[in-house]
């Protein structure tokens, strides 16, 4: 089966990258956990300052990805998210107002790993199947799996995959969040099956196999990174990547 | 009152995190959910820990809530009320 690439975006060390190109961090800001509202939104959403670091960064590659784009099915349009450590920044965030005394009743709520699919789905109408996987490094390419598995068995007719690493801490030795400002990632790819005799466009074809590969743990940032590099250049090339237990093929191949 | 309106203008912007405003773009008299400032239901449970936690005022049931959250106006008025009280 072949998958059209839609649209993409991944919020980088070095800027936000999309369909028109890389624009770099402005001064001041450190790297994707600073993203602002007017950097990646094309129409308001007063609660966009509220959503915790994780749920931020999914919506930021979510509304790149599909700036100025009309969705043409949205009842069968799904969401898939692999956010590599779950909701434990916001869990983080919550204890904290529990031990100050005061539990956040808006931090609460965002207390799952798939409020950003929510916000994403109610901001964009998007009503289609959605699916969250917390899988560590391999996450996001266990929601790229998903998302194929979807369009391939008609349960969706696109799906926006999204890949999260929030970076909530300074401190490196906090489990799964610690790291330095600059660190947190973001992804999204818009995929659709390709439907035949069509125009230009890039595909990628995806396929998989049911035997893990030996080796390195997945790091979902390097893949998509590459992936997204191949995707902006409109070359053809393969990814390999060795998730939890299954191994991904990508390839992309400009149509003739 | 008006300097506590000021400082509640303040507050509610950095606790509902409303980054893109300012003091002075929030209506004293319009409503605080819904319309006006488009709160929602949780954010008026984060305004009840505002509540709480920087003036020892609480709001005892949802009537009192809906009279309460009515403006930032109406949200100072029962403050200085129930401080008073207090």
């Amino acid at each position: 089966m072949s998958i059209r690439v839609e649209s993409f975006a991944a919020l980088l060390p070095q800027g936000i990258a999309g369909p028109l190109g890389l624009r770099p961090w402005d001064e001041g800001q450190a790297g994707p956990g600073d993203v602002r509202r007017d950097q990646v939104l094309d129409k308001p959403y007063p609660a966009f300052g509220k959503l915790m670091l994780a749920d931020r960064l999914a919506f930021a590659a979510a509304s790149v990805a599909l700036a100025g784009r009309q969705i043409a099915h949205k009842d069968s349009t799904a969401i898939t998210l692999g956010i590599s450590a779950g909701s434990l920044s916001t869990d983080m965030r919550y204890m904290e107002s529990v031990i100050a005394g005061f539990p956040s009743p808006a931090i609460f709520s965002a207390t799952l790993p798939s409020s950003a699919i929510a916000d994403i789905a109610i901001y964009y109408g998007l009503k289609g199947p959605n699916r969250v996987v917390a899988g560590n490094g391999a996450s996001g390419l266990t929601a790229l799996e998903l998302a194929v598995s979807l369009l391939k068995t008609g349960k969706a007719s696109a799906v926006l995959t999204l890949c999260v690493n929030a970076v909530e801490t300074q401190d490196a030795t906090s489990p799964l969040v610690g790291g330095t400002a600059a660190a947190s990632n973001a992804f999204a790819l818009l995929l659709s099956l390709q439907p035949d005799n069509s125009g230009t466009a890039m595909r990628l074809s995806a396929s998989f196999s049911p035997a893990a590969k030996e080796g390195a743990p997945a790091r979902d940032e390097l893949y998509f990174t590459e992936l997204i590099r191949l995707v902006r250049e409109q070359k053809g090339g393969s990814i390999e990547a060795a998730s939890c237990d299954v191994a991904v093929t990508l390839s992309l191949a400009k149509e003739e | 009152m008006e300097p506590l309106i000021d400082t509640l203008k303040r507050q509610i912007i950095e606790v509902l995190k409303l980054s893109d405003l300012k003091p002075e773009d929030i209506d004293a008299d319009a409503p605080l959910i819904g319309a006006g400032l488009g709160l929602d239901s949780i954010d008026s449970l984060e305004l009840i820990v505002l509540l709480e936690k920087e003036y020892g005022v609480t709001v005892p049931d949802a009537n009192t809530g809906r009279q309460v959250f009515a403006s930032v106006r109406s949200l100072a008025s029962y403050i200085e009320e129930n401080r008073s009280k207090g």
